[in-house]
């Protein structure tokens, strides 16, 4: 493994750095599964409840120690090449956000909380002016709650009778 | 096996004004999708899923069968007008496609697309109305051992012809496997892999794990894309306006038959191509053209002639329907696409296999007579708004990717109204980026988590009918040691000969070609 900081960062996102990581989380992963009650508990027709989930959890070891030493382990995907570190921020910010959305548009309900949360992030996302983004989040959330209504799905109702 | 009575109950369940209606909402909404950059007819089918929720069954396989024809044809709009394939089965089309676009034979390009697109695609819909049935005969005659080694075949086909690295492929369905057993076992239901939370007992359900994969994860790496490129100016085709004009050339009826060679190829090759699982219409798309290319050198495609264009579309959109065909023949889904539209029928109550034909023959006779309409929808809707669908193109992401998420997280809670479901949904959408990110293709994952049950159950049975005697239960006939035996030689085939890595470098041969295709548009744009 190559011994600098950048060398290291370089390797770390090749298919063998990935590889490896995602070798170490599986095998510490395996060995809590293996001690687990559940997994050699025998069932009536004689068969183990914990079979497919470990032969899955050991098919993906295979697989991931297949990355680290094959004849591709150098290669790094272009996506994984381009991506910054601050694109797994967004990403987490994002799902983040949209559980806060979620749990909020419970409590307040769909019809308020939407408008309130597309506007930043349509703003965020480069929507401009901001009069633009707000009234865009607004015929958004009009559009989706007419179709899923129209439909009878049920929505997020929070404060509101409806 | 034709059953009249179900087949005259399937004309008056499919034409009603309700699933003729859908299966139009279907196409137009698929054309949009395909057309925009970024959305795939997976990313399309797994929105539209929950809201087939609260429909009949003709409706809902109208409305998902019309987003994927849809979607898959959509794509070629973008590929032309701008040189961005729509979907990734789009890129073959770009490099004739955009070639003509550029010497202002754009409309001509685009009706090519669409016309070859549903021809192939119809006649593969025969094709697999044909096939499909007979299929579903021998598949009635499998025991369980059969089905256990037959659904290892298709995983190990999935695995090989996924992606480009083999290793990342069985690592995508090994993942579906451990997911595919979260919640209880399916022959004891019996509590498993819930990591202690109650809500994981019922399982991971299709539809917050497919919308978090192909509608989530896509549009987070989006908004990673859009952080990242934020200050740059698009660039899109003003050169669209033309294809407005009437005034623009148009293609003859002289000119569509002289193509005739090149659709037969891609009918051919999509049909075969879409029956196996794993290979999809991309690989549909650039096979057809390349052996187009090689079976006519006189015709020189790849310089900007409709015949490249008429054996890329025939080549992704025959694959439309035979990839339905080891879903309705074996349960088991080619595809990501078909992998949905098998969930929707099990939302329907249906599950797709060989006894489908015997149980709800209504259900088949209604699902193939959607598959031909469809192409009659695909066509008129198409040949009149193909032009305005080619300003889809310019939709300001940032408008586009807060309606998709947003629809993404009303989706998944309102097919049963659990919370817990958006949880799932999102951690999928952080699963699938990381997938992406890494070149890790979903489709193995998605397709093994659905037929794992499956599996699971039949080798248990098997186990069970040979009093836990796992030789008999694993070699149980001829045909049990036949599938083995195929297992193991694709297995060593698909190390041996990177066949899915050579697949790929084909295609990124032609992308690279496209992209070619579509600096010099740029550099055109920047001197104008």
């Amino acid at each position: 493994m190559p011994g600098s900081d950048h060398g290291f960062r370089r390797w770390v996102v090749t298919n063998q750095g990935v590889g490896a990581l995602l070798t170490v989380i599986l095998g510490a992963f395996l060995i809590h599964l293996l001690l687990t009650e559940w997994v050699h508990r025998d069932l009536r027709d004689g068969f183990k409840l914990g079979f497919f989930p470990v032969t899955g959890v050991i098919v993906m070891m295979l697989c991931t120690i297949a990355l680290m030493f094959d004849s591709r382990r150098r290669q790094i995907t272009d996506d994984l090449r381009d991506i910054e570190w601050k694109s797994w921020l967004y990403c987490f910010a994002a799902l983040i956000g949209w559980y806060f959305y979620f749990e909020l548009s419970q409590l307040i309900g769909f019809l308020l909380v939407t408008p309130v949360f597309l506007f930043p992030l349509m703003y965020v996302l480069g929507v401009r002016p901001w009069t633009t983004a707000a009234a865009s989040g607004a015929i958004v959330t009009v559009i989706v709650y007419g179709l899923f209504r129209m439909l009878g799905i049920a929505m997020t109702q929070g404060i509101l009778p409806f | 096996m034709f059953n009249p009575d179900a087949f005259v109950e399937a004309l008056t369940l499919v034409f009603t004004f309700k699933t003729m209606m859908w299966l139009a909402i279907g196409v137009t909404v698929g054309v949009g999708v395909g057309a925009m950059p970024g959305l795939t007819a997976a990313t399309g089918v797994a929105l539209m899923l929950p809201l087939t929720f609260v429909m009949d069954t003709p409706s809902a396989l109208g409305l998902l069968i019309g987003v994927y024809k849809g979607a898959v044809y959509g794509g070629s709009i973008s590929a032309i007008s701008f040189a961005t394939p729509g979907t990734p089965e789009a890129a073959a089309t770009v490099y004739d496609g955009y070639k003509l676009m550029r010497a202002g034979k754009g409309r001509k390009a685009l009706l090519m697309a669409l016309y070859a697109s549903v021809t192939a695609d119809f006649l593969s819909d025969v094709i697999t109305i044909l096939v499909a049935p007979m299929l579903a005969i021998v598949a009635l005659s499998f025991g369980p051992s059969e089905r256990f080694w037959l659904m290892l075949l298709a995983v190990t086909l999935l695995g090989a012809l996924s992606g480009n690295h083999l290793a990342k492929g069985m690592l995508s369905a090994a993942l579906g496997l451990f997911i595919g057993t979260i919640g209880t076992d399916p022959v004891g239901a019996v509590s498993r892999n819930t990591f202690g939370l109650w809500w994981l007992q019922d399982g991971i359900h299709l539809i917050p794990l497919v919308i978090g994969v192909f509608a989530m994860g896509r549009m987070i790496e989006e908004v990673a894309k859009l952080m990242r490129e934020s200050g740059t100016t698009r660039m899109v085709g003003a050169a669209v306006s033309g294809l407005l004009s009437k005034t623009t050339e148009g293609l003859s009826l002289r000119e569509y038959m002289s193509t005739w060679k090149e659709m037969l190829i891609g009918l051919g090759i999509g049909s075969f191509v879409g029956m196996l699982p794993g290979l999809g219409s991309t690989v549909g798309a650039f096979l057809s053209y390349s052996v187009a290319k090689q079976v006519s050198p006189e015709k020189k495609i790849g310089t900007g002639v409709i015949e490249g264009v008429a054996a890329a579309e025939a080549g992704n959109n025959a694959t439309v329907g035979p990839t339905l065909v080891p879903l309705l023949a074996f349960g088991i889904p080619g595809s990501s696409t078909a992998a949905l539209i098998g969930g929707a029928l099990m939302l329907q109550g249906v599950t797709p296999g060989p006894r489908m034909f015997e149980l709800f023959p209504e259900v088949i006779y209604s699902l193939f007579i959607i598959l031909l309409v469809g192409n009659v929808f695909n066509l008129g809707i198409g040949r009149f708004f193909a032009f305005i669908y080619a300003r889809l193109g310019e939709l300001p992401r940032p408008l586009l990717i807060p309606l998709i998420m947003l629809m993404a997280v009303i989706g998944s809670y309102g097919f049963q109204q659990n919370p817990y479901d958006v949880v799932i949904m999102l951690a999928f959408g952080l699963i699938g980026f990381g997938m992406r990110i890494f070149g890790i293709p979903e489709a193995p994952m998605v397709i093994t988590f659905l037929i794992t049950p499956m599996a699971e159950g039949s080798i248990r049975r098997a186990l069970l009918i040979n009093q836990g005697d796992w030789l008999g239960a694993l070699f149980h006939s001829p045909l049990a040691i036949g599938l083995f035996v195929s297992v193991i030689v694709l297995t060593f085939f698909a190390i041996k000969l990177q066949i899915g890595e050579r697949i790929s470098e084909m295609g990124a041969v032609k992308a690279e070609e496209a992209k070619e295709g579509k600096e010099a548009k740029e550099a055109d744009t920047t001197e104008d």
